[in-house]
């Protein structure tokens, strides 16, 4: 099997074929990404597309500096930051269009989306490449662009909270499912509240 | 588990479970790990929270995303610039140098180059015609002045008549006083002047800042100039108004580059030129002159060779001493016409700007007025200057800052991303 970077290779070459091998591989785990961070599915498959093309449109400009894995990542997580900053000026369109995309998310995935919202957003962005996206501590590192060691205590950090969290505590559900059905970027703003 | 006691960290337990760890040091923490209860448990609980996490999982992306990812693929424009790499040639490199940005941008960074470097050419080369022109004196004027050609000049009739009959009296002259040349004014009178003869004069009213300044700048500038002050005077007596007045007399051909680097010593008030043609009164003088001297020569023939009565020979050298003051009052009014011819004459007038008087006897709000006038006037000077420095290199700057802000933001993202690079190797 061909390393991605040797497909990327390709297509710069021309192998529009390497590139759709590269699509098949990545399609579902970024899309993953996308929807794991965003609660509107429609929105989610946008980004994925986006991600892709933004790859097409730069391709020629890549160089195998980093993995290609690396690179598509940092993408993605451009245009999520993007998305967030996106929803914040367009408050009301984004709540429709969450509303439309609402998941209807099985009980035991529940308490894992609701540990990961309570986490801060720098410890919940490593712990999801690492646990999802399956990035190395390296790859963490060059795509948030944070030092190595910092990658390493803030995963930590961040395993140990969940640990906590995903202990069954009742009195805090009423709290968190209120946190859950929120969009993505009021979360932080309710748990500053009271 | 406490850290500074604990030979093991509890992140590199967790970077051994993630299989982060290099070999040799996997096999040290795995051995820790077999026999440390406490880390263990932190393994433990590190696989369990991996092990709930996997619960989380999304569904598969649908097929469109895969659909227009291929009609982008399907696109020529779309692989066109990744295929320009795989050409060869010329033809290929040309299409990767198109396909480059900063094969753009350093594109445009030279374009710029040039126009900046050509409008600089063409400002310096201005500025040399400028230096040379001032030092061989060849404005037009005094090209006039120092005796141009017909065709040089405007063409018309009566100059070229009047240079014609000016060459011919000068040739009779030559002629008449070759054997003689009794004194230097008829040595001045035989030499050729074949232009019109224009007797130039100047006045110029400045206001300076410093006096002392100004007239150390004015005696170096005479000197570059071969010129010389025929009077001045100078007026310190009054506090409120250093002036200086002065008559100087510059050779004509420096006329032109004198009066500019005057204008630089301060500010001009009031400046006239002025240039009155005396080749009229010249050719009038040159003849009585000749005729004067032919009388002499008569008279002194007379005086020679005929005898009479001795009130006779007394009234012949009675003329002859009456011609003979004649001819040295013309000799001297031609000198001083050709001086003026050679030299021109600048009225100078300097002035500092008006200042109160702040003697020791002035009073304190006098004094204290003075320092904010003073005051003032440097704050003006300052923003003045600011703003002649932005408006003449503003234009410069703005276009380099253009230029160097996409490469400089390309270079400081990608230090980012080496800093990071370099703390992953450190680490």
């Amino acid at each position: 099997m061909q390393r991605d970077e040797e497909l990327m290779m390709a297509f710069q070459k021309g192998s529009t074929e390497s590139f759709s091998e590269l699509f098949l591989r990545y399609r579902d785990p970024l899309f993953g990404f996308f929807r794991r961070r965003l609660s509107n599915r429609t929105r989610a498959e946008e980004l994925t597309q986006e991600c892709f093309l933004a790859v097409l449109q730069g391709a020629e400009r890549w160089e195998p500096r980093a993995t290609f894995r690396t690179y598509l990542y940092a993408i993605a997580l451009k245009l999520t930051a993007a998305e967030y900053r996106r929803s914040q000026r367009e408050p009301q369109k984004a709540s429709e269009a969450d509303e439309v995309g609402q998941p209807n998310a099985a009980e035991a995935d529940l308490g894992v989306r609701r540990a990961i919202a309570a986490l801060d957003a720098e410890h919940r962005e490593v712990v999801l490449l690492r646990e999802f996206e399956g990035l190395s501590y390296e790859e963490i590192a060059v795509a948030l662009r944070i030092p190595l060691n910092t990658v390493r205590s803030r995963l930590f950090r961040a395993r140990m909270s969940l640990k906590e969290l995903l202990d069954p505590q009742p009195q805090k559900l009423q709290r968190e499912k209120e946190i859950l059905s929120t969009p993505a970027p009021a979360i932080q703003q309710l748990r500053q509240e009271p | 588990m406490n850290r500074t006691t604990h030979e093991i960290e509890p992140e590199e337990v967790m970077a051994h479970l993630d299989g982060e760890l290099q070999a040799s040091r996997a096999s040290e923490v795995a051995a820790h790990i077999a026999a440390c209860k406490e880390c263990a448990t932190i393994e433990a609980d590190l696989r369990a929270v991996s092990g709930q996490l996997i619960q989380w999982q999304v569904e598969p992306a649908s097929l469109s995303i895969a659909t227009s990812i291929e009609q982008s693929l399907a696109k020529p424009e779309t692989t066109a610039r990744v295929k320009a790499r795989e050409r060869k040639g010329l033809i290929g490199a040309w299409h990767r140098l198109a396909a480059s940005q900063w094969a753009w941008k350093l594109g445009f960074a030279s374009v710029a180059v040039l126009l900046v470097g050509a409008v600089y050419m063409q400002r310096s080369f201005n500025e040399r015609a400028r230096e040379l022109q001032r030092a061989t004196g060849l404005s037009a004027f005094a090209r006039f002045s120092q005796g141009a050609t017909a065709t040089e000049v405007s063409p018309d009739v009566p100059a070229m008549q009047k240079l014609e009959a000016q060459k011919q009296l000068s040739e009779s002259l030559e002629k008449d006083a070759a054997p003689e040349s009794a004194s230097p004014a008829a040595d001045r009178i035989a030499a050729p002047t074949p232009g019109p003869m224009i007797a130039r004069t100047a006045s110029m009213n400045l206001v300076i800042a410093k006096l002392d300044v100004a007239r150390a700048s004015l005696e170096k500038l005479l000197a570059r100039h071969h010129a010389f002050a025929s009077d001045m005077t100078l007026d310190q007596s009054n506090d409120a108004s250093a002036s200086l007045n002065a008559t100087l007399q510059v050779p004509s051909a420096e006329l032109d580059a004198t009066l500019s680097d005057l204008r630089a010593l301060g500010r001009v008030s009031t400046e006239s030129q002025g240039g009155e043609d005396v080749s009229d009164q010249h050719v009038d003088l040159a003849a009585r002159l000749h005729n004067a001297r032919e009388s002499e020569e008569r008279l002194l023939d007379i005086l020679r060779t005929r005898t009479g009565k001795v009130s006779d020979v007394l009234a012949v050298e009675e003329q002859i001493s009456q011609t003979r003051g004649e001819i040295e009052q013309m000799e001297a009014q031609l000198a001083n016409l050709d001086k003026r011819v050679s030299y021109a004459s600048i009225k100078l007038e300097m002035a500092e700007e008006y200042k109160a008087p702040t003697g020791a006897n002035s009073s304190v709000a006098l004094r204290l007025r003075n320092a904010v006038v003073s005051g003032y006037r440097d704050a003006v000077d300052s923003l003045l200057a600011l703003a002649v420095f932005l408006l003449s290199a503003g234009p410069m700057l703005l276009l380099w800052a253009g230029l160097l802000f996409f490469p400089a933001r390309a270079i400081w993202k990608r230090r980012g991303s080496l800093r990071a690079a370099f703390s992953k190797n450190a680490a």
